[in-house]
Order: C-alpha cells, then structure tokens, then sequence
C-alpha cells in the first residue's frame, strides 16, 4: 500500500446537518408542511377502509391497515407489473412479505411505510380528482415518475423507500430470478424460524 | 465449551466472571479470546443470535445447522443490525452493521488492511493516542495476520468485475493493489456479505469466538444489554433482556452478570447508545459525537461481456490512489479521501438501488449477468451523531454535506471514468433518473444531481468515533489504555474509540487495538 498526502483535521458537524431533518424517529420519509397536511388529509379521508376491499386481493395484513395493504399491493403492481417469463410483484405476494417484515420492527418504520402509502394514495387527488389505486395502471406510472423525480425531498423519500421494500422483497425469491441470469444459492435455504 | 442461545435462557440468569464483554464482534471476540486464553473467567453477552453455515465453527468435524443459507432476506434478518433497514434519520444512509455472534465479520467482506500509519500518527497527535503507533501495533498485525490467514488476492480470486476494475485503474495510471484477504479454502460462492457458508472467510464466528470458547469462555446470545452497572464510579457488570429471534422481542427473562472489568465491545454504531442509556463515561459529552461512517458511493456499468459480479468474492482488487483527499493552497477539497473498489451485489440489493421502476427496472435487472459497479467509502470529515429518543432507541444523523458531499461526489466521477476507461458501454448513477455517463464530458452532470434524502441512498458500513480515544477527558470517552475517562474498570474495544474513520477497511485496526487492550489488562493485572 503507498501512503501520500496529509488530511486536515476533524471539523465541527455541518450546520445544515439536524435542523431539516425534523424526524423524531428513524425513517426514511423527511417531513415538510407540504407532507403533515397531505397526511393529514390522506388519514381524515382514509379513517373508515370501504373501496378498499376489493384491492386486498383475499389477504389479510398482520401489520398494515386494509387500505395501506391495499395502496402497497398497488405500488408494488406497478413497479414489477411481471411480463413474458417473469411473474408479477402480485404473484409473489411482495406486498404480504413486506407486511411480514414490517412485525419486526418498531413504529418509527412502520409508520414511516404509513406515511408513505398514504402519500402516494391521496397525492393524486387534486390534480386526478381520483386517489392512486382507483387511477388506471398508465396513470399510476405517471404519478410514480413523478414522486421519483419530485423536486421535494419527501416525495422522493416516499418512493425510493416503498421502491427499496417492494424490489428487495420481489427479487429475494427465487421465482424472481427468471430471465436475470442469476443462477442461485449453492445451499439450500433455511428460513427464519418466523418465516418457515 | 458452550454458546448458550436464547432459547435455551427461559428463566433469569446471575453470573459472575472476571471479565463481562459486550458484543462479540472484531473487538470483543478479540478481548474474549485472549483473556479466555490467559485463564481468565469470560463471559461474552451478544445481542445477536448465533447462526452457523454448513460445518459447527466450534467443531468443524461436525455439521453445521445450515443457517447461513446465502438468501438476502434471510440472512439481513439473521445478521446484520435492523435487519437491514436502519438508516439516519432522513434516510440518507442506511446503517451496516452486525448483529450476530461474530458481529460485523460474519458479513464483512474480508479484506483486511493494517491501519495506514499517516492516520495512526494523526490520531496520535491530533487526539493523543498513545501506545497506538505502526511499531508498536505491529506485533498484534502481525499476529492477527497469521490468526486470520491474512494473504494478498490471488488472481484466482478475481470475478469479471475485479478484471474489468483493474483494467480501467490501470488505463488510467491509477495506482491500485491486491486487496489483503481473511480466507481459508475459499470456494468463490460470493456471498460474503451474507456470512460465508463454508467457514472460509476467516470471520471471528469461525476464528477468535471459537478460541474463547474452547479456552472456557462462556457466550450467551441473544442478550440485550440494557444498562451497564456501576457502583461507586466502578463498572460492575451489567443487565440484559433475553430477546426471541422469532418475534425479535424480549423474552422477560433477564440475565445480571457481575465481573471485575467489563468490556464494551457492542460495536460503532452499538456502543455509544449503550453508555447514553447507562448514563455513564459522558462527563465530556462526548459519547455519541464525532460519527465517522464512511459513506459509500456507488457507480453502474454495463459491458459487452458477462461480468458476473454476484460470484467470486468481493475485492480483489482495490484503488488506492485517491485514499486522501488532496487539498488546494487554500485549504478547499479538490478530489479523493475515499478508497474505490469493486462493488458486489446480490440481485435483491442491486435492483433496490437500480434506478427506475416497472419495464426499465426490468430491462436493467435482465442485463444482470453484464452489469458491473464501483463502490467507495469515503474517508468522512463531516462529523455525525447519535442520541437517544425518547424510547431509548438510538438515533443516527450523517452529514451528506460540505466535504462529505464533495467527496461522495468525486468518487463518482472516479467510479464513472474507471467503468468507462474498462470498456463500458453504458454508465449511469443510481439516482432516480440513472443519470447516464457516457463520456468524461458528461461527469459534470455528478455536481448537479441531487443526492439528498431520496434521491440516492449512501450505505455506512465502517462506523467510528462516537466514543473516542483521545488523552484530553474533556474532549475524549476513553484513555489510550480503552478504559472510560469517568468510570473505571469499564473499557471500549471496538470502532467507537478510533478518533475518525481508520481511513481503510477496520477490521484489522479493531482487531489490534484490542489486543492492545487485553495485553494492557494482563500487564497491568486488572483481571
């Protein structure tokens, strides 16, 4: 190893550093004004779970409320719609594993999911005049580019952190590995004792 | 011999020993083995649970249970801190860390550096750690390099992606090395990051716990220490709750252990929270300041021919040219300060930082076999923190800001002209848009793409700082010896006590500080 240049030395923290980040728990969702009163509206709007039952697909959530299951399983429709030789985020039940995986954390995650479907769902709205699960599938696209490409750090949060969830938990199963080229363990798999 | 799990701990437990270790990582199984060795009474409390691949670490005559079954889901659940999914507060940077006996080496990569001795002499004369100097570590290198089978890569170790990242560093004159590996028999499966199988990687699942084990250390898992307990500004052991792995929540059965020293080894991210629960060693308000993590950068390209980058193992290979930053007259960042490497991803993790969703995403993921990538840590100036929130759980802030960003920023124009100049036909970032780079004209696109919360994840896996070393108690945790400036008999062995960042991969540098730490415990008879 060759060693070459001196460093500077340690600096205070950056001042930028706590103070837009308003979070009182870990998550991936940055809160603004913009953000509180969409949820709010989107929790006002969303208290009962009517017009979401046909969306669950016949599963039962153990974490998620029926209407956040319900946005989830549509995001992640959207983001692996599956295709020619490759199935569906739906045909993998991505949206029951990432419910799964949610019973072992805490709130500060759980409710950061929360905040993010409801985002996404009740986002639309006023420009739609329809929330996210009842747009059409080229409509969804559109709203979901733009939640990736927002200007606003929360928009952006909320996607790439229901974006992580939704390919993590798709492309860890097997079936998904279909026309990627990824030929697989070498052991076989051995489940957490949760999970078997 | 004995590693007692959690399942096994179904009513409260008291023990006493000579010496308590929290954590079973680098640093305490390091602690742990060479007291164990010298006689002492052990005891090694882990908040993880212990998994085992296909052999017994502890008898590798025997079968192993098959855990470590190379799943991405399965084994971020079993060993790593958050399952996974902890990140700072606005979900800039995810947080690597371990959480199973072995810590963090279970999924380290294995590449082992000594610290280089620019950044042990800063450490020495910025923060006044004494005793720590390249000769006087060398006789712990030196033996945890036997220890560990420590041996440059050897070109059979070299996957599509190594070849290709060499051949652009060196298209490019960059000055790059085989990357020092811990191996034994490896079998170029390439899942390293999710604990290796076959006990080939040298981690101290299969290396120093072993050795306290059979030297008579007792290690329990699946036990998180909640307080560490003292009595007259003495530390005297501590107490924690038995956690079920399959629910990932306390049992109710506690265990109080009681020792003459106890060893805080609950790892860079671990470590502080733990002292700020406690309400101790903090009469500085240090603990929890000055967190370095090195935040990784990571850049995409793909070629003609198959790379493969899932096979084989990490870095064989690693770009040592741009390690310190360089600095204009006036002081201000030019480029460097980050060590570029060879990047390896399972499918899971590569498609959760691909940009795009939908029919793109997927376009992406069917050109898996060709896709190739760059990884840097970044050797971070902007401090960070952790503080406790009002549950008690920790919370983690990261700067993605001033010199940090500037860094994060040039490692990827670095990463882009290395994937380029290897004969990449296609290069792009992993933001939302996949900013694409098709030539050195376009790197100026790297200053204006936003790489804030959501728009690009940094992953940290080399924690450090939060407790630091240093000879001044006013602005340090613990002495030169490891000892806590405020309480006595309490040591830190881990991450936390390196004043910055240790400018290379660590694990070489806590394996060393802590035997330092244990031969100073020995000499000085404390146990």
């Amino acid at each position: 190893m060759t060693y070459h240049r001196a460093v500077p030395g340690p600096r205070a923290p950056h001042p930028s550093l706590p103070a837009s980040t308003a979070l009182t728990r870990r998550g991936f969702l940055v809160r603004s004004a913009g953000v509180g009163a969409a949820l709010a509206f989107g929790g006002l709007a969303s208290a009962g779970c009517s017009g979401y039952e046909d969306l669950l697909g016949g599963e039962t959530p153990q974490v998620l409320a029926p209407r956040e299951y319900a946005v989830l399983r549509a995001v992640a429709a959207r983001m692996v719609p599956g295709g020619p030789g490759h199935p569906g985020a739906d045909a993998l039940h991505v949206a029951a594993r990432v419910d799964r995986e949610l019973a072992f954390h805490g709130p500060p995650l759980r409710e950061d999911v929360r905040d993010a479907l409801r985002l996404v769902e009740w986002w639309p709205l006023p420009t739609r005049f329809a929330r996210f699960t009842r747009l059409p599938a080229a409509i969804q696209d559109a709203e979901l580019g733009a939640f990736a490409g927002s200007t606003r750090a929360f928009r952006r949060s909320a996607f790439s952190g229901l974006k992580f969830l939704v390919m993590f938990f798709y492309y860890t199963q097997d079936a998904a590995w279909a026309g990627t080229g990824y030929d697989g363990p070498w052991v076989p798999r051995r489940p957490p004792a949760a999970l078997a | 011999m004995a590693i007692v799990e959690g399942s096994e701990l179904r009513a409260d437990r008291r023990e006493e020993a000579d010496v308590l270790v929290i954590g079973s990582g680098a640093g305490g199984a390091t602690v742990a083995m060479r007291l164990a060795e010298a006689g002492k009474r052990v005891l090694v409390l882990e908040r993880g649970g212990y998994y085992t691949g296909l052999l017994d670490p502890l008898d590798p005559a025997r079968p192993g249970r098959g855990e470590l079954d190379q799943r991405e889901d399965d084994m971020l659940a079993r060993i790593d801190g958050g399952r996974g999914l902890t990140s700072t507060r606005d979900g800039n940077v995810t947080l690597t860390y371990g959480n199973c006996v072995g810590g963090a080496t279970v999924h380290y990569w294995a590449d082992s550096y000594r610290t280089p001795p620019d950044r042990l002499a800063r450490w020495e004369s910025e923060f006044g750690v004494e005793g720590h100097s390249e000769d006087e570590l060398r006789p712990w290198f030196d033996l945890v390099e036997r220890d560990l089978h420590v041996h440059p890569a050897a070109e059979e170790y070299y996957n599509g992606c190594n070849r290709l990242f060499r051949r652009g560093a060196q298209a490019l004159g960059w000055h790059g090395e085989p990357v020092p590996q811990a191996r034994r028999g490896c079998l170029k499966s390439g899942y390293c990051m999710q604990g290796c199988a076959y006990d080939a990687k040298q981690s101290m699942l299969v290396t120093y716990v072993p050795r306290a084990v059979r030297a008579g250390a007792l290690v329990f898992a699946d036990c998180r220490v909640e307080r560490i307990l003292a009595e007259g500004g003495r530390a005297v052991g501590a107490r924690a709750e038995v956690i079920d792995r399959a629910t990932n929540r306390p049992t109710g059965a506690i265990v109080e252990a009681r020792a003459k020293v106890v060893v805080l080894a609950a790892g860079g991210y671990g470590s502080a929270p733990l002292l700020l629960r406690s309400g101790l060693a903090n009469s500085s308000g240090q603990v929890g300041r000055n967190l370095h993590a090195n935040p990784c950068s990571m850049v995409f390209g793909l070629f003609d021919e198959d790379v493969v980058m899932w096979r084989n193992i990490p870095a064989a290979y690693g770009c040592l040219e741009w390690r310190l930053p360089r600095r204009g007259d006036d002081g201000a960042y030019r480029e460097g300060g980050y060590l570029l490497m060879p990047n390896q991803l399972g499918p899971a993790a590569v498609a959760a930082f691909l940009p795009g969703f939908g029919a793109e995403h997927r376009r992406r993921m069917e050109a898996l076999p060709r896709l190739a990538s760059t990884i840097a840590w970044i050797d971070d100036v902007e401090t960070g923190r952790i503080e406790l929130g009002a549950d008690g759980e920790p919370r983690f802030t990261l700067p993605v800001a001033g010199d940090n960003e500037r860094m994060l920023r040039d490692s990827m124009k670095k990463g882009a002209l290395l994937l380029l100049a290897a004969g990449a036909k296609e290069v792009f970032l992993p933001d939302p848009l996949g900013t694409p780079i098709g030539s050195e004209e376009d790197l100026a696109a790297i200053d204006r793409v936003p790489v804030g919360p959501g728009a690009m994840t940094f992953a940290a896996p080399h924690p450090a700082g939060a407790c630091r070393m240093g000879r001044d108690p006013r602005s340090s945790v613990v002495s030169a010896s490891g000892e806590t400036h405020d309480v006595r008999g309490l040591y830190v062995a881990d991450p936390s006590v390196f004043p910055t960042a240790a400018s290379v991969d660590p694990s070489e540098t806590i394996c060393a500080f802590s035997h330092a730490l244990a031969d100073g415990l020995l000499a000085r008879g404390e146990v």
